[in-house]
């Protein structure tokens, strides 16, 4: 199937979130067949991570929906890839 | 079918609580507020019954009548002082997160927390007293006032040891030790009570 197949975003996570708890989020978005949460740098509030998510046909507004109520903020896409395979 | 159903909501929930407890620790304030709250109701309705015992009153349904009032009048302040309290805790927690995270928080799982947990804390603050209240008032309600007293003193010396032990529990110390500590608490109002009493 088509649609997008990875996706790397930006976002702003609050630290009293388990970052378990919001890949694991993310996984059950439809679509989604695994996540990678890497933090990137902790401040006294918040924390700054790159989140890859990987799968068939990602549905970007069931995972912007998992970021609204966790209370993380979307700061940048990175990387979009579709098509029927992935490119680099 | 239904079973099914039911297992899946329990879930549900289950896993919204939990997601509620990993964000505002919602536990750990709670259960102090039930042990404050109860050991206050509890030590008031103690003091009520040593200035009854003390002065003779033996009319069951005055005792339980000024009690019942007095433990519910506990448990609206604790209501209401907690939730206030919290609420504004909160809202401060949240406004500070908005900022740091720039953007709002309205409508978000992340906001309903805080509000569940304002809302739990509101609600355990008022009625922890009023229950510990009314297993000291009890014996009133069942046997001759006269006699009940003395069941009333002893439940009450129960109810400070196991919330004694409780709080053992919490900071994983000797229980019997913080057990005795509340009761030493309740004897030394007993003492204060019955020397007042005495002049």
């Amino acid at each position: 199937m088509s649609g997008i197949k990875r996706l790397v975003v930006d976002v702003l996570i609050p630290n009293n979130i388990p970052i378990d708890e919001l890949s694991l989020k993310l996984s059950k978005t439809k679509g989604a067949e695994g996540v990678d949460v890497l933090i990137l740098e902790v401040e006294r509030k918040v924390e700054a991570a790159k989140i890859t998510i990987e799968g068939d046909d990602l549905d970007f507004a069931a995972i912007k929906e998992v970021f609204h109520q966790t209370g993380a903020s979307l700061q940048s896409v990175d990387r979009v890839t579709c098509g029927k395979r992935i490119v680099g | 079918m239904i079973i099914g159903f039911f297992k899946k909501e329990v879930k549900k929930h289950h896993d919204r609580l939990r997601f509620y407890e990993s964000i505002t620790g919602m536990s750990k304030i709670i259960r102090r507020y039930f042990v404050m709250n109860s050991f206050d109701g509890a030590l008031t309705i103690f003091g009520f019954l040593i200035g009854g015992y003390v002065a003779n009153v033996t009319d069951a349904k005055l005792i339980i009548g000024l009690g019942l009032s007095t433990s519910i009048a506990i448990g609206i302040s604790g209501l209401t002082g907690a939730l206030l309290t919290e609420t504004a805790e909160r809202e401060r927690e949240i406004k500070s997160m908005e900022k740091a995270l720039q953007r709002n928080l309205d409508d978000t799982d992340y906001k309903r927390a805080y509000d569940f947990a304002s809302i739990l804390a509101g609600v355990v603050d008022g009625v922890s007293p009023v229950l510990a209240t009314l297993v000291l008032l009890a014996p009133f309600a069942i046997i001759e006032a006269s006699q009940a007293y003395y069941y009333s003193f002893a439940l009450a010396l129960l109810v400070f040891f196991g919330l004694g032990m409780f709080l053992g529990k919490i900071s994983k110390t000797s229980l019997i030790l913080t057990g005795i500590k509340l009761v030493l608490a309740g004897l030394f109002c007993m003492v204060v009570i019955l020397a007042i009493g005495a002049v």
